[in-house]
């Protein structure tokens, strides 16, 4: 059999759902997954919230020396997370709806996850050492004694740098391993 | 139930075929044809408040339930191995074709998932330049790769007689 025959055979052939079932369909799944994942997105956000607060608390309450550089550190690292989670949603409802085809799409979106990705493992490093910087600067007012502590800088970076990698996993890990296939999928150049 | 709800569900009534088709490609049962069909309709549902309207709807749905089937085929089937079905009463069987289709459409379940894209847009007659705006390709390559998947599909025919 040809493909033209299996094409009027699949074009005559009846399957589908009735309305009632459709809205059924839409109300006890559609709707339900929408909202658990809303949900989802809420809780991970107050958690969150809570954490970093929790945290920030505890850097004054134990009377941590060097709290604000801490508590700098773990603001911005919230406010990382919290940014690459918008990002992450707003670029894939966007892909998902643009005018580009599967392939473009999927490689366009990686592409600028990627650049992302680049840009934090450069920023939080750097955020890092900076807060590490000013906090001897702070302390001292004196550049030299602030370069004693070129190992603590550097080690910060690397924490920075870690912590940047690990969020990225976390956050579009996945989301990045779909597209992938989207785009092996979409790849005739073998 | 609210217009925009409303409005979606006649979209999906209007073009439920093309889903169903989507869904009998990239799954071989009833269960897994379900499922799949209840992922795009969330899948369409998340979009749809963003879809401008600049594609033609049935392009839109081609992109997003493709999208759905290809990434997601994998995890739709083991939540519902790792959560009980829900259980919807549906009246609805797997299409029975004709059994002198059944070696083909082996044939066609033994393509990877980018191939059987191309068959699927093809056998819904769709154009050259649709299939091209649906998967991201070009025009002239919509042409190369249907003739290759042919080919590749009469290979695997002879190779199994």
């Amino acid at each position: 059999m040809e493909l033209e025959e299996l094409k009027e055979q699949i074009a005559d052939s009846q399957v589908s759902y009735s309305r009632s079932e459709l809205k059924e369909i839409f109300t006890l799944r559609t709707k339900r997954t929408v909202s658990k994942i809303n949900r989802k997105m809420l809780i991970d956000a107050l958690l969150m919230i809570l954490t970093t607060a929790l945290l920030v608390a505890a850097t004054f309450i134990i009377g941590l020396r060097s709290r604000y550089v801490v508590s700098g550190q773990i603001i911005g690292f919230s406010l990382l997370i919290f940014v690459h989670y918008r990002i992450k949603s707003v670029l894939i409802k966007k892909a998902q709806n643009s005018d580009n085809g599967l392939q473009i799409g999927a490689e366009k979106l990686v592409r600028i996850l990627n650049k992302y990705i680049y840009a934090y493992k450069i920023i939080l490093p750097s955020f890092f050492s900076i807060l590490t910087i000013k906090h001897y600067y702070d302390l001292t007012h004196n550049w030299s004694a602030v370069s004693d502590h070129w190992l603590i800088i550097i080690i910060a970076a690397v924490t920075g740098y870690i912590a940047a990698n690990i969020t990225a996993k976390m956050i579009y890990g996945k989301e990045l391993n779909k597209l992938k296939k989207i785009i092996e999928a979409m790849d005739w150049t073998d | 139930m609210a217009n925009t709800e409303e409005e979606f569900l006649d979209l999906i009534d209007q073009h439920q075929k093309l889903i169903h088709n989507v869904c009998r490609m990239y799954t071989g049962n009833v269960d897994d044809h379900q499922d799949l069909f209840q992922e795009i309709m969330v899948q369409l549902w998340k979009g749809y408040a963003n879809f401008e309207k600049r594609s033609k709807v049935s392009t839109w749905m081609y992109r997003v339930s493709l999208y759905t089937a290809i990434s997601h085929i994998k995890r739709v089937i083991k939540q519902r191995e790792a959560q009980p079905h829900l259980d919807l009463d549906l009246d609805y069987e797997q299409p029975s074709l004709e059994s002198d289709s059944a070696p083909l459409q082996e044939a066609i379940e033994r393509l990877d998932d980018g191939d059987r894209a191309i068959v699927l847009l093809h056998l819904d007659e769709k154009s050259y330049k649709e299939m091209a705006e649906i998967l991201g390709i070009s025009d002239s390559n919509v042409g190369v790769r249907l003739n290759r998947v042919k080919k590749k599909l009469k290979t695997l025919l002879i190779s199994e007689k």
